[in-house]
């Protein structure tokens, strides 16, 4: 979930939008249906009723739609797009879409539920012979060498800070991604494009690639950068590259120990990008050879090495684990039993203070718990109040 | 019956695995299941990892551990066919290299 500046930064990336905009303005018609998922603002929806788009679909989970909405009313395209409050999985057009619009990735395309989302996008929602917008993205990395960001991701735990050995945490602590400008890496190596995404054709979501990167100069390696060129159109490219201040930004990928490069040195990684419940995990396999072959390093890397995991967690969330509600739980429970379609938020809140006195200073505390329930638990369906009601919400 | 002793593993290339204290969590990016193992079953992975011997891993073990043989192998038969089952762990006998199921 991006804040309201976080969306105005990606407005104001101009190669980004200069891309989008170039293949909107090809694919788009008068009679086009157009879907804009992950819509945020809205502003490719209202760049889709620019173009004379027939119908739009502004899809997006978050609240943020609340200030798209306004921002339509304001420009007078209220009436051709519908906003859908919702993951995009989880809604029907009346109408197949003629065009997809989507930017769901984040430092890399790989982000959450990213692919698989556009995938499924795809296969329900796009008209046969549709277009994706984006419809290819290139992956590409480069070894770098960067003091600052090395120093960024080892020095808190080097430093002896307070006269505290951290150490032990280092190893954990390298297996990061650190997401950089890319304006404070030196390349040892020329980019070299490690994968490529077919968002009409991508079939599995998971993503993987064998680099053979050759040394073009001596300097220190700290490690890979990552970043995408992403194709809208025809020929129609931007790339999220060091030194060209995307709003992505680069991917940094720490090893775990410096090694000093020479020129003519080989390194081989090999990457993957596997989804696993929603969230990718990350690994990078690097091996550095001299000119005779002799191993300078060889770093088996991986997001899942910088998880956190506590023993104690872990048996809890384990199989063999008997679990005994807590009384968190115990009034969730109660709250969600109320939930059955005939109290407001409201009158369960009142039963709440009953049940629980000792848990709740105030009503408004319950209608706070409630409120987040129902939030999240709630269809989503429920009769209007009417019109000039004065709504109270627990909070926000 | 599969001499245990004689048999090579091969750990998947698709489970990740780290160290929580004496214990360890495993991730196995096929399946996207997380396992865990305690002391015994994390030192016993480690060894397995180091050059896939069992032979060398069962020895190691019982040197390192206060148990009677046929316990260890008892529960050490046990684990790998778990971890075999899961697909966490390929068994391939010495003999011949080709890859087979424990029994």
């Amino acid at each position: 979930m991006y804040s309201l500046s976080g969306y105005g930064e990606m407005i104001r990336d101009d190669s980004r939008m200069a891309a989008y905009v170039t293949a909107m303005q090809r694919s788009i018609t008068e009679d086009s249906v157009v879907a804009d998922i992950g819509t945020g603002v809205g502003i490719f929806a209202f760049i889709a009723c620019r173009l004379g788009a027939r119908k739009v679909y502004a899809v997006e989970p978050e609240d943020i739609i609340g200030v798209a909405r306004e921002l339509a009313a304001a420009n007078g395209f209220g009436d051709r797009i519908e906003f859908i409050q919702k993951r995009s999985t989880e809604v029907d057009f009346s109408e197949k879409a003629d065009v997809i619009v989507s930017d769901l990735g984040g430092v890399l395309p790989m982000f959450r539920t990213s692919l698989s989302d556009i995938v499924d996008a795809r296969e329900r929602l796009l008209a046969p012979g549709g277009t994706l917008i984006r419809r290819t993205d290139r992956l590409w990395a480069a070894v770098v060498e960067s003091p600052r960001l090395y120093d960024k991701v080892s020095r808190p735990w080097l430093d002896r800070p307070f006269g505290v050995d951290l150490g032990h945490a280092l190893q954990k602590a390298s297996n990061v991604i650190v997401r950089t400008s890319g304006n404070d890496v030196e390349l040892l190596t020329a980019p070299v494009p490690w994968g490529a995404i077919d968002y009409h054709e991508l079939a599995t979501v998971d993503v993987r690639g064998d680099i053979d990167f050759m040394a073009r100069r001596a300097g220190q390696g700290h490690g890979l950068l990552l970043w995408f060129e992403g194709e809208t159109a025809d020929g129609v490219t931007y790339t999220s590259g060091p030194g060209g201040n995307s709003v992505y930004g680069n991917a940094f990928l720490p090893w775990e120990a410096p090694v000093a490069v020479s020129e003519t040195d080989r390194i081989h990684v090999k990457i993957s990008a596997d989804l696993v419940h929603d969230e990718y995990q990350l690994s990078w396999r690097s091996r550095i050879l001299d000119r005779r072959g002799d191993e300078k390093g060889r770093f088996m890397q991986s997001t899942f090495q910088g998880q956190a995991f506590a023993a104690e967690s872990l048996r809890r969330r384990s199989a063999s684990y008997t679990p005994l509600r807590n009384l968190e739980g115990e009034i969730d429970a109660y709250v969600l039993q109320q939930m059955d379609g005939t109290r407001t938020s409201g009158e369960i809140a009142n039963l709440v203070l009953d049940a629980y006195p000792k848990q709740y200073q105030s009503w408004e505390e319950a209608v706070a718990r409630v409120g987040e329930l129902s939030r999240r638990y709630a269809t989503g369906e429920s009769s209007k109040p009417p019109v000039g009601t004065f709504v109270q919400f627990g909070s926000t | 019956m599969t001499d245990l002793l004689a048999l090579q593993v091969r750990c998947s290339d698709q489970v990740m695995f780290q160290k929580v204290g004496g214990e360890s969590v495993l991730l196995d990016l096929a399946s996207e299941h997380y396992f865990g193992l305690d002391e015994t079953g994390t030192r016993i992975w480690e060894l397995l990892a180091e050059d896939g011997a069992v032979r060398r891993a069962f020895h190691t073990m019982l040197e390192e551990y206060d148990v009677k043989e046929e316990i260890l192998h008892r529960d050490f038969s046990n684990l790998l066919d778990e971890l075999v089952q899961e697909g966490l762990l390929a068994l391939v006998e010495e003999s011949d290299g080709r890859e087979k199921n424990i029994g």
